[in-house]
Formats: C-alpha cells, structure tokens, sequence
C-alpha cells in the first residue's frame, strides 16, 4: 500500500469513528481535518476522546500508549488523524476503513 | 511507556487467607443492561487543546467488560506492606449488645495512611507516572483522600496537590501536616487560587466549600498546567475498581473461618468505600445463587441515593466534568459541614446509582448524631476509633444486630471500617460536648439544586 492511502484509510477511519460515538449529523467528507475538535459542532471532551480511541484500536491495527496520548496536543480533527497514524501497523490499516 | 492492564476471562482467581489478590474484580461484567461508556460531553472546555486527564490504560479499566483486571507487580508489591488488611470479629460490640448476629468488619484503618483510599491513590500514581505525568492534582473532603496520594505520589516520584474542603481544613488542622509531611501540598477549598473558587467566594465569602467545589478547582487547576492531572479519589469506575481488594480478601478471610455475610455494609461518600467491600459479595452471589444483601449508608446531610434523583450530572460544583447519569441532589448542592467530609459529595457513582435504581443494592441514611452515638458505642466494645464516615455503616449495623435480637436471628454481618479516626477527635470532643445534632439536608435546598439542574439541562 501507497502511503498517502494508508492515511488516507486512516484518516477515513478516524472521522467515522467521531461521527459514529458522537452521532453527528455529517459525512466523512464533511468532517474537515481542521475543524476543532471542542468546536460546537463536535463538542469532543477528554473522556469521549478517549472512548474514541479505544474504539479505534478496535477497529484499525492501532495501539497508542499511555505517554504519547497524554501528551498529544489535539486542537482540531487533523491532529488526531496524526496521532492515530503514527500508531498504526503499517500495511494493515486499510483493511480497517472498509469495515 | 506503554501500560496494557491485562484483563481475564478465565475462571475467578483463587485467593488464600494471607494474601493479596492478584487481580482487582470489574462488577461491569456482571451487570447485563450497564453502558460504561455511556455519559453527556462537559459543557465547556478551557485550554489550549484537549487534554486527556487519565491515562488511557486507567480508561481501558474503567470501561472494560471482563471480570478482572491483573494488579500490576509494582503496584501489588506496595499493597503487600499493609494487605491483606486484617478480618475482625466484633465480639466486644455482640456481647454489648446481647445479639445472636455475628459481626465482623474490615479493618482498611491498619493501612499506612489510615483508610481504605491508598488502594486507588497507589494503583493511579503507577498509572500515572507510567503515562510521563508530573503531578496530580486532586481534591479532598476529610483529607484521607489526600493524604494517601501523597503518600502514593511519593512512592511514584509525583508531586501532589491537593484541594481540601476548607470546613473539613478547619476542622482537621492536622491532615494538612499529615499530606505535607509526605510532600504533598495543600489549597482550602475555596480559594483565590483557581477561577472557580475566585467565582465561589465572591459569591459566598463564608463558603464551607464541599468536594463538588473542590473538584472543580482541582479540574481547573490541572487542565491549566502542562504536566499536571486531575485525578479522583471516588466515583468513577476505575477507582471502584482498585477498592476490590476489601471485598476479595474479605471473602477468602470469611471462608477461611468457615462463615459468609448475610449483610455487607458500607458507607457511601461517592461509592468506593462501599464497593470495595460489597462488589466482590455481589458475584459471589451471581455464581453461587446465595444471596448477600448490600446496603450503602449516607448521611441525611447528603443524601443522594435516598432523597436524590436519577439524572444526568455533572461531577462538579461548576459543572466542567462531563455528565454521567447518577443519583444526585444537584452539582450546586452544599451540604452542611458535617465532620464526615468524604460523604459530603453530591452524586453517587454510576455503576453504584445503577445499581441502586435496578434495586441489585439498598440504603439508608443517618443523622450526624445518631453515628457519633453508634461510634462512642463502637469504640467502649472494641477499642477502635472509627472515622465519622466509618461510623455510619456502624450506626446500621448496631441497628441491624438490635433487631436480630429481638427477632432472634443469628445472622452474619460484615462491614468496611474504612479508616481509623485518630485525626477526628475534635469530632467526639465536639459529640462529648454535646454540641452536634443530625443535621439532615434542608429540603428547599435539595429543591434549588435540583432545579437548577433540571434549568441547565435545558440551556444545553
């Protein structure tokens, strides 16, 4: 796999997973990476965020440790796109968006 | 460093008498119906970017679905200087009372910070420190609560702050010295030191604070600082989760001496002090078919489970923590000052307020008094001090073994003294004195707070 499309896949998987724990009204080609994650459209808190990635790791090859996902500076949908990408089994991930 | 808690599926791990379990018990498995992940955002955020205040190893095991998580060794080889905690019959206060019941409790005082809190301070500092934090921050009621993180946070190489409850400050001058001999640092709760408490006291100079106020202060606090976390000692899953180790040891203890609770008792700030000794009874219950009755008991200065009602709140007084659905009495409420101060929270915890709403538990309330009349007792029979929150599964259980007397049933009760009150004899001096009464909650105030909920839930 190319890698813009393991982001690409990876990205896909990140926004619908936010769409689907936060019940948004939108589409993954709504959710614009530099939307803020605490905009009120999204309305991310800590806790749901973390909820979110829990879900993703059950979704793509991801695991993300205790330090890097403290520390992670997440403003907007981009930045956790990022942060799950640096984390993911490379190769496998595509697998994942067609879920 | 990553930090996977390991859970299991595999049959209960088996304890003996003498030693600490290996695993911590999650009750989530065993509640068919229960969503641990279930809860509304926080109102606002403040901050540069979002922040997650626990680690997400602690998350993991606040929402896992698997009967146990495994202790990890660092944090079972600190628990090994105190655990197993010692099971002690109560033979003094039977024979005082004349009863046929026989009455055991769980001595978590003999820890090295007095109560039952150091299982979850030492477990979170572990996790914490894991996760590259710096210092937690936190708020604190009686100060138990604090003083066992500061002692965790020294085991753990974190520095500590701690909110206290400033009546509960007032009250207990020598907790602050207690936190700080162990290198933690103490705010009265409200203070100028955060926005929040700023707002509280412009408000109400002479505020007495409460644990909601302090809450917020500490959350503030902490989303403000770059290497810092909130992290709480009450209510939420995880730490629920770390009180377990009462409970199992407690049964193991039990069955050594060829006995098993008719009763488990606890008294109910949040709902770790209950847990921790009742959860491990209810699956027992679950595999065996031998019912064991649970009874939370509050006091009616704060009594959300009795006079609560269940809904969607926030865990702190300024409403910033994200909502979960609880027994409440309103985030604004302020209970009286009672010496009690770790039940002086407005919420019982999600899992324990499910619980209670799917009537799998009971509960009581009590008035300040009546408990200091049940611990003065307590102590002429068996020598120990309780804390006041101890002393409120005390004045149930006294109830309780009275009326099987006179019913004639000789039935088996356990409850958790959850910490000596060597720091609290103020408190009896002030019972001595005659100068407490029952101070229950008034109902106007129980009204406003509760409508001043029902008035945000439309806002949102």
């Amino acid at each position: 796999m190319e890698p813009d499309s393991e982001t690409d896949s990876v990205a896909t998987s990140v926004k619908q997973v936010i769409i689907s724990v936060l019940d948004l009204p939108m589409d993954v080609a709504e959710l614009g990476d530099d939307l803020s994650l605490y905009s009120n459209s999204i309305g991310l808190d800590s806790l749901t965020l973390l909820h979110i990635i829990t879900k993703l790791e059950e979704r793509i090859p991801c695991k993300i440790d205790d330090q890097a996902m403290m520390f992670a500076q997440l403003v907007d949908v981009g930045s956790l796109v990022r942060l799950v990408s640096t984390h993911v089994d490379a190769g496998t991930a595509a697998r994942g968006a067609e879920k | 460093m990553t930090v996977q808690p390991e859970t299991s599926t595999e049959a209960d791990p088996e304890l003996r008498p003498g030693e600490v379990p290996s695993h911590w018990y999650n009750v989530i498995a065993d509640l068919v119906g229960y969503v641990p992940e279930e809860r509304a955002p926080a109102r606002q955020h403040s901050g540069p970017a979002l922040r997650p205040q626990l680690p997400l190893s602690i998350y993991r095991q606040s929402v896992s679905r698997e009967p146990f998580v495994a202790i990890p060794a660092e944090v079972r080889a600190q628990y090994e200087r105190w655990r197993p905690t010692p099971l002690i019959r109560a033979r003094g206060l039977e024979q005082q009372l004349r009863t046929p019941a026989r009455i055991y409790y769980k001595y978590e005082g003999a820890s090295l910070s007095g109560s039952h809190k150091l299982n979850t301070a030492v477990a979170q500092a572990y996790y914490y420190k894991q996760a590259g934090v710096e210092e937690l921050v936190t708020a604190t009621g009686a100060g138990q609560w604090g003083t066992a993180l500061s002692m965790a946070c020294t085991m753990f190489g974190l520095k500590c702050t701690a909110f206290m409850v400033r009546c509960s400050h007032d009250q207990k001058p020598q907790r602050r010295r207690l936190v700080e001999l162990n290198g933690g640092r103490v705010i009265p709760s409200p203070s100028t030191a955060t926005k929040a408490g700023a707002a509280i006291l412009a408000a109400d100079p002479d505020c007495p604070g409460s644990l909601s106020i302090a809450s917020s202060e500490a959350h503030e606090y902490a989303t403000e600082s770059e290497n810092a976390r909130y992290c709480a000692g009450s209510g939420d899953n995880h730490v629920l989760l770390h009180q377990t180790v009462i409970g199992q040891e407690a049964l193991a203890q039990l069955r050594d001496v060829g006995d098993h609770p008719d009763v488990v008792v606890g008294a109910l700030g949040a709902g770790s002090n209950f847990a921790g000794i009742a959860m491990p009874f209810f699956r027992h219950s679950k595999l065996t078919g031998r019912a064991t009755e649970l009874v939370a008991v509050e006091p009616k200065a704060c009594p959300k489970l009795t006079r609560g009602i269940y809904t969607w709140d926030h865990h702190d007084a300024l409403g910033n923590t994200p909502m979960s659905k609880m027994y409440t009495l309103g985030h604004t409420f302020v209970p009286s000052a009672i010496h009690a101060g770790g039940l002086r929270y407005h919420g019982a915890a999600p899992v324990v307020s499910w619980m209670y709403h799917e009537r799998l538990i009971s509960a009581v309330a009590y008035g300040q008094k009546s408990v200091f009349d049940a611990a003065a007792e307590f102590v002429r029979a068996e020598q120990v001090i309780p804390a006041p929150e101890s002393a409120h599964a005390i004045r149930y259980v006294i109830d309780r073994a009275v009326e099987a007397r006179e019913t004639g049933t000789p039935e088996t009760i356990l409850f958790n003294l959850s910490g000596h009150g060597l720091l609290d004899l103020s408190a009896y001096e002030q019972w001595a004195d005659g100068l407490l009464d029952d101070d229950p909650a008034a109902e106007a105030d129980i009204v406003r707070a509760q409508a001043e909920l029902s008035a945000r839930a439309v806002e949102r």
